[in-house]
């Protein structure tokens, strides 16, 4: 007996349709903005009245039970630290701002978190949360991948009938596969130019948007 | 202190006006959204308006509503809470005003003292924001608008 084979006459392995696998794609970043969202309005929300609520309780301990004072003042803190790492996980989910306020403010706020120094040129334009999404992150990889004292980054994101054009130029052009990695599953292509020296390569990349 | 709460979501606002009562504030009423907030503060004046960000008219509606109340009321102090610390919210309030104007995330005002010291702060014509988006990059980002 052989596993992992079949003798079935005729089998063979399943591909699905591309275009199943592009909706596939799309849909998993309106999954992960819902996810986001969830986070927000729901767990974070809710850990934050509680936060007010022990503040409440702390208030109204009695001066003279310093230990239980600082028992709420030691859960308010935990709590604190659990708004941390649920914004950090929402921020790898859908970053809440790109949800919010789109493409720009939202590159533009990652770029100043990294400390890369970046010019972005965008018109506020939107293009729904799959292009939007792919678009951030392949940057956002793009920015992380950049040697410390790196020239300035421009960052070109523009319509072109029913896609997204996203121009990255002064980063290293062999990096073209976190563009590659993000735009291809929906669709996208990618084109790259080398540039005369190591960080002076242009990505393109167009992805279709809404 | 006469203040005004906005903010959609149910438990936290109830805990933000029982926190403010407990701090000897008089809470002048509340609202789920800016222009619950914009009618109330038409008839009855405070001096401070405590609004989330991201309430209805979504996305944004702290934002919008504040420029509405700054326009009407001007001597009316502004504090936006959020979840989120962003640059780009930062830059949005300073358009606001640059006066009595505050932005604090949600959990860092659940203390009375905290509470009080920043809605002073704001009642006294300060501006009071979020600490560590005062701190500037070596290598500061460049945003250009087409």
């Amino acid at each position: 007996m052989v596993f992992g084979s079949d003798h079935r006459a005729g089998a063979r392995p399943y591909k699905p349709p591309v275009d199943a696998c592009r909706l596939q794609e799309k849909d998993q970043w309106v999954c992960r903005r819902l996810l986001q969202r969830q986070l927000h309005d729901g767990a974070a929300l809710r850990i934050s009245a509680l936060t007010l609520r022990l503040g409440l309780f702390r208030h109204d301990a009695p001066p003279e039970q310093a230990a239980l004072q600082s028992c709420l003042d030691e859960l308010q803190n935990e709590l604190h630290a659990v708004l941390e790492e649920l914004r950090d996980v929402a921020g790898k989910l859908y970053p809440p701002l790109l949800d919010q306020a789109g493409l720009g403010p939202a590159l533009w706020e990652v770029a100043d978190r990294m400390g890369r120094p970046v010019v972005i040129v965008e018109s506020g334009e939107r293009f729904g949360a799959a292009a939007e999404g792919a678009a951030y992150f392949a940057v956002a990889e793009c920015l992380a991948s950049l040697p410390a004292g790196a020239r300035a980054v421009e960052v070109v994101v523009r319509r072109e009938t029913d896609e997204l054009m996203l121009s990255i130029f002064g980063v290293d052009a062999r990096h073209v596969h976190l563009v590659d990695d993000r735009a291809r599953p929906l669709g996208g292509t990618v084109d790259v130019v080398d540039g005369n020296r190591a960080s002076a390569g242009t990505i393109t990349a167009r992805i279709p948007c809404e | 202190m006469r203040v005004a709460v906005a903010e959609d979501g149910a438990l936290f606002r109830e805990g933000l006006v029982m926190l403010l009562r407990a701090a000897g504030h008089h809470v002048i009423g509340w609202a789920a959204d800016g222009d619950q907030l914009v009618t109330l503060l038409s008839t009855q004046p405070a001096d401070v308006a405590i609004l989330d960000i991201r309430m209805p008219p979504e996305p944004d509606g702290g934002l919008i509503t504040a420029q509405r109340l700054r326009a009407a009321h001007p001597e009316l102090g502004l504090l936006f809470l959020s979840h989120y610390a962003e640059s780009h919210y930062l830059m949005r309030i300073l358009e606001i005003g640059t006066e009595s104007i505050g932005y604090r995330l949600k959990e860092k005002v659940g203390s009375v003292d905290v509470l009080t010291d920043t809605l002073r702060l704001i009642q006294g014509g300060a501006i009071d924001l979020v600490r560590h988006l005062l701190s500037c990059n070596d290598q500061p980002s460049i945003k250009i608008a087409e």
